[in-house]
């Protein structure tokens, strides 16, 4: 198990893609799973396509699934009991209290919580995939200001090791007697926000910290050389776009068109 | 040789705070290595923030007189002007590493300065190599020890061939090995003839390599001399605070308190003249004390039996491999090893905090992982080394009182406790300030008492004095050794600092490679040197040297060493 969006390094098909072809394809799945009417499908699909063309199991993004498993299950109580309307697969009194079962809630509930879920899971295979730097790369080769496009891709390098001090203060709260706090579960909602908040001075302290002696870091190895002195920033490693990476953007785009132009025909009742 | 820093009676003041230096003259020429050591809050980091730029640029204050760098006031100079001339490396090399691949971190300063990509390779691989790690150039950093970290961090700031090096304390929170390995590498920078100013605590190494000693007292040079020279200077360091060299110690003292004419006041601290100056007497010494337990208790509290902890997939690493051992109640005792050898494994399976994948941890008759958390942690408490992730409350008092009101402690103990442990630590007239305005050194003892005023038989510290000048470092562990003298508590330490565990633990417990490859009193396991030197667990060297001259039992101190030398050692003086 890693912790959550850590880049797992490999020689996959899906590692070697360019981030910005990575990029794209992303985009034209959160597309994807907005336009079609079972994400869940999508979902699983995903997960298997992770695993035979970047060779990483569940097990692998397992932190993922175990954060997502309960929002999943309480969208779908939520809108299953208290949202949906009928008709109803039973309904029964708890007193003065009517309980139903709806089934349009429930189809409702599980299509809203899995177009989540497979686009965290998205982002969460992509930075799996992807080296942050070489993310940084990209946004860069796109334009984007090099100090910007690289902060992007450093907070990435750095979101491991924020979980993993995240661990240490949770096993720290246990050492003080505080299993309440200590156990974080969104079932628990008030203990939930509660442990949070004792949990967020140790970690804000020591981010602050951090990202202050990072900057120290960065500024003393010559950050801002390129714009006092009018240097052209150079890169030690060159992307380039290989004919698979075009032809994949090129599916992309037909796609992204066919999706979006079926939608807007719909919904100018076209078709 | 050329001047490439002058401080021309600088001082220096915090916002709202006193000053922190005084009127320094301090000039260092072209390829000098000076090295700056320096009791707590001697400003010693904020002489070298000034040197380096950083003083005014980035931390504000008060900065009086003048600082110029290769004849220019760094005042005139923005901070990415003089990172041209300067690299800086400091303690954390955590927070100085942002690239994910090695040879992406070395090559960001080049890309910096606009380097053509075509010889950025052969310039990386010339400085992997250089550093003796280029075998690390595909790997990903927060893989890498923490010795190979830091020497990932020199290699990023030296490739830019910066004029002058400014190293802060850049070992202290390395292992032994790590900083062996960083420490060779300094030597390799040096031998090319460039100029660095370095800030370290541990005064014996780095009188070995540099060719200038500073030392700061309240903001003042008290001394500013070649290495060689500093032996004449032992009164000015013990009056600064600062411990002096263990063999120019011992040496001193031999000479001072006993008249030993062996060593003239002219001859020098090599372990060869101590060895030969000392061999005669060799045969007179007096034999070691008993154990330096304090308590005389012989109740096995702790029981480890037949330990096994494999990591899960994808890492499948066995850190630990049948472990077996039992503590007494009231002992003192150290588990010390390389990074990755299972010390901490082992002591988190020991407290509860991960499940072994076989075996079990008995404290007084019970499996820690069988108990409730609030009952765990009055049976076994925990403190982890980093302070800073366990504060949760905005006053030290508040936090000490944290873990009892989780315990569901009525608020007259609560307060009888607090109070107690927080008079004891020295920390009562800090107990209203917010914990984060604590020296280091305090917000570890803060830690501890907030650990230890929940009273557990078993107090497990993970590595309690790194990144802590010795001062502070002897505090922590006097402290520790007040709650085992006073409460009977089993103290368990896991550190790198051998001088400590000689002074303090009455045991050691040796990991290697997951396995328990040695446990014992501290005399015997430090005497066990060839079996050590796989470890690469180095005794201190007091002992290294008595070790050398086959003095055995050796001694563990300095102190013990001149008492069991005494009787020979008068003996002497009086047939002169």
């Amino acid at each position: 198990m890693r912790p959550l969006y850590s880049f797992a390094a490999g020689n996959s098909p899906l590692h070697h893609l360019d981030a910005r072809t990575k990029l794209i394809m992303v985009l034209t799945y959160l597309v994807l799973a907005l336009f079609l009417p079972q994400p869940w499908i999508l979902f699983v699909l995903l997960i298997l396509f992770t695993w035979v063309f970047a060779q990483i199991s569940p097990a692998q993004y397992f932190p993922f699934l175990l954060l997502m498993a309960p929002i999943i299950i309480g969208i779908i109580l939520v809108h299953t009991f208290l949202i949906g309307g009928a008709p109803f697969l039973f309904e029964f009194y708890l007193g003065f209290i009517p309980i139903h079962l709806s089934l349009p809630g429930l189809d409702t509930g599980a299509t809203l919580a899995f177009r989540l879920a497979t686009m965290g899971l998205a982002f969460t295979i992509f930075s799996m995939t992807t080296e942050p730097f070489v993310l940084g790369m990209a946004l860069y080769k796109w334009g984007l200001n090099y100090k910007i496009a690289f902060m992007f891709a450093f907070a990435l390098r750095f979101f491991p090791l924020f979980q993993e001090e995240f661990i240490v203060v949770q096993n720290a709260l246990k050492a003080r007697g505080s299993d309440d706090l200590a156990n974080l579960s969104p079932l628990r909602p008030y203990n939930f926000f509660r442990g949070m908040a004792v949990t967020t001075v140790p970690m804000a302290l020591g981010a602050v910290r951090r990202s202050q002696e990072i900057a120290l870091s960065m500024e003393m190895r010559g950050l801002n050389l390129p714009d006092e002195e009018g240097i052209t920033r150079t890169l030690y490693r060159q992307i380039e776009f290989r004919p698979i990476d075009k032809i994949l953007i090129a599916i992309c785009i037909v796609l992204l068109i066919v999706l979006i132009g079926a939608r807007l025909a719909v919904a100018f009742h076209v078709i | 040789m050329g001047e490439l820093i002058r401080l021309r009676d600088v001082s220096f003041a915090f916002p709202g705070k006193p000053p922190v230096l005084h009127h320094i003259n301090l000039s260092v020429q072209q390829g000098e290595f000076v090295g700056i050591v320096g009791a707590t809050s001697s400003g010693k980091s904020t002489l070298l923030q000034i040197m380096c730029g950083v003083i005014p640029h980035f931390t504000r204050g008060d900065l009086q007189g003048t600082v110029e760098l290769r004849g220019a006031d760094t005042r005139t100079l923005s901070l990415s002007k003089i990172a041209r001339y300067t690299g800086v490396v400091s303690q954390d090399p955590e927070n100085q590493l942002f690239n994910l691949i090695v040879k992406d971190e070395v090559a960001w300063a080049l890309e910096n300065r606009g380097v053509d990509p075509r010889v950025m390779d052969d310039r990386i691989n010339a400085m992997l190599d250089f550093m003796h790690i280029r075998g690390l150039k595909e790997r990903i950093t927060y893989d890498l020890s923490g010795g190979e970290k830091q020497r990932l961090v020199l290699a990023a700031t030296y490739i830019a061939e910066p004029e002058i090096l400014f190293l802060d304390n850049p070992a202290s929170m390395l292992d032994p090995v790590g900083a062996e390995m960083f420490i060779t590498s300094v030597r390799d920078i040096i031998a090319r003839g460039q100029t660095v100013v370095m800030i370290e605590d541990k005064i014996d190494e780095l009188v070995e390599h540099a060719h200038r000693i500073v030392a700061l007292d309240k903001g003042s040079i008290v001394i500013d001399c070649p290495a060689e020279e500093l032996n004449q200077h032992i009164d000015q360091l013990l009056a600064a605070n600062i411990r002096p060299p263990r063999l120019m110690d011992f040496s001193n003292r031999l000479k001072r308190e006993f008249h030993f004419t062996s060593l003239n006041a002219d001859s020098d601290d090599s372990t060869t003249t101590l060895k030969s100056a000392l061999l005669p007497y060799l045969a007179h010494v007096q034999p070691a004390p008993a154990s330096t337990n304090g308590t005389s208790h012989t109740h096995a509290l702790v029981k480890v039996e037949n330990l096994n902890f494999v990591y899960p997939p994808p890492r499948r690493i066995e850190a630990l491999s049948n472990i077996n051992f039992t503590l007494n109640q009231g002992e003192f005792v150290a588990i010390v090893g390389q990074n990755g050898s299972g010390k901490t494994t082992l002591s988190r399976c020991m407290s509860g905090y991960l499940k072994p994948t076989t075996g079990h941890t008995l404290i007084d008759g019970q499996d820690v992982l069988r108990l409730k958390l609030k009952e765990r942690t009055r049976v076994v408490g925990y403190v982890f080394q980093n302070p800073d992730h366990q504060i949760f409350l905005d006053e030290v008092y508040k936090d000490v009182a944290f873990g009892p009101k989780n315990l569901g402690w009525k608020p007259d103990e609560i307060q009888s406790k607090v109070d107690d442990v927080l008079k004891k630590l020295g920390l009562w007239e800090k107990r209203d300030l917010h914990p984060y305005r604590l020296s280091k050194g305090d917000r570890q003892r803060l830690a501890i008492a907030a650990v230890v005023v929940m009273e557990p038989k078993v107090l497990i510290v993970d590595e309690p004095t790194t990144g802590l000048d010795p001062v502070q470092a002897r505090a922590v562990m006097d402290l520790l050794a007040h709650f085992r003298d006073n409460t009977g508590m089993t103290i368990i330490v896991v550190t790198h600092a051998m001088e400590l565990v000689a002074e303090y633990c009455d045991r050691v417990l040796v990991m290697y490679g997951g396995k328990l490859l040695l446990d014992g009193p501290t005399r015997e396991v430090f005497s066990q040197r060839d079996v050590l030197l796989q470890t690469r667990v180095q005794p201190p060297p007091i002992t290294r040297l008595a070790l050398d001259m086959d003095w055995r039992p050796p001694p563990l101190t300095v102190d013990e060493a001149l008492a069991r030398l005494a009787p020979a050692l008068r003996g002497e003086a009086v047939a002169q």
